[in-house]
């Protein structure tokens, strides 16, 4: 199965923004999504977004990005282009969801 | 030794009689397929230990045909529980993944393959199954505590709550069990020549270990609110 749209989005802006070539990229953001508990197949909008908040600054002033916060702030403003966007899939956390919400 | 295997055995039948009941009344609501296939094994789980004991309890004066009857019956209950449980584990946490598609249905097929008068000769049948139904339960059981483990990162930055990550941990636990309980029970069939059923000394562990596995899966779906209530009380100050 192929990445998510939010992760090849975050992707493409992250390369474009930074000197960081395209492989090195995505490792940087599968790095800080696998660090966050996530992953690039099922990463939603709002949890991107909580990456770029507390992950990714971090990440990428290790890989000598100097403007890394302000890179992160850009890209999380422009990810509103999500704004309502389903979900990907059913996630594993629906199903016990479903099982705690019935009385 | 006798009674306290019994209360067990009672006990574990009590609790997945309402697991398996809960769960397909919640597909009734939802139509999801993870409750319906898991609700399924938890009551095959259940009739097959009660048709296990009809068969062992049938006299000599019994039929040669009702005797075959009800072990064909025990057999398919007892391989529709891990195909019940191989289907959910799919569903619930690589409903996208060719590969555990594939893994599923292929252990469902050998499942299937071990119920008279299909595929493997009657002498293996019980060694497959068995080793079908531990890869099986230890497959849920890296799925559950992998997933525990991203809640628990998740968890540091907001993402995920407390109650959800144990019911994780809960479900993870109970299918250790359970892949103790088969790994177990595949020694003994592979160093003794002993019936597991009437030999005390190892129905009381493996006793045990069903009944936790099935507490526990009923637990982690349908954790109590005290425990809920606790769990996000422990975890608020960490937040704050």
């Amino acid at each position: 199965m192929a990445e998510s749209a939010v992760f090849e989005f975050t992707t493409d802006r992250l390369h474009a923004l930074t000197n960081l070539d395209e492989l090195a990229t995505r490792g940087t953001v599968r790095i800080a999504l696998r660090d966050a508990g996530l992953d690039a197949k099922g990463v939603s909008r709002d949890q991107m977004e909580v990456v770029l908040d507390r992950v990714l600054p971090v990440m990428l002033e290790r890989r000598g990005i100097e403007d890394a916060d302000e890179v992160c702030v850009t890209i999380r403003g422009e990810l509103r282009v999500f704004e309502g966007a389903a979900a990907a899939s059913a996630s594993p956390e629906s199903f016990v969801a479903r099982t705690r919400a019935s009385r | 030794m006798q009674p306290i295997i019994g209360i067990l055995f009672g006990a574990t039948l009590v609790t997945g009689i309402a697991l398996g009941t809960r769960l397909l009344w919640l597909h009734r609501q939802t139509r999801g397929i993870p409750e319906l296939v898991i609700g399924l094994a938890a009551l095959c789980t259940c009739v097959s230990g009660v048709v296990r004991a009809v068969l062992l309890n049938l006299g000599d004066d019994a039929s040669p045909l009702l005797t075959q009857a009800v072990a064909t019956l025990f057999s398919a209950l007892f391989a529709a529980a891990p195909i019940g449980m191989v289907l959910g584990t799919w569903k619930v946490f690589r409903p996208d993944d060719r590969w555990a598609a594939g893994l599923a249905w292929s252990l469902a097929l050998v499942l299937a393959l071990t119920v008279p008068p299909l595929g493997f000769a009657p002498e293996a049948r019980s060694l497959v199954l068995l080793s079908a139904a531990t890869v099986i339960s230890v497959w849920t059981m890296v799925e559950a505590l992998m997933h525990y483990s991203k809640l628990r990162r998740r968890m540091r930055l907001g993402l995920a709550d407390p109650v959800t990550a144990a019911q994780f941990l809960t479900w993870g636990l109970g299918m250790g069990c359970n892949s103790v309980s088969r790994v177990l029970t595949l020694g003994f069939m592979a160093f003794t020549n002993l019936e597991p059923m009437q030999t005390g000394w190892f129905m009381l562990p493996v006793a045990l270990l069903g009944f936790v596995t099935l507490a526990c899966l009923y637990a982690a779906f349908f954790p109590p609110l005290a425990l809920q209530d606790w769990l996000s009380a422990r975890e608020a100050p960490a937040e704050a």
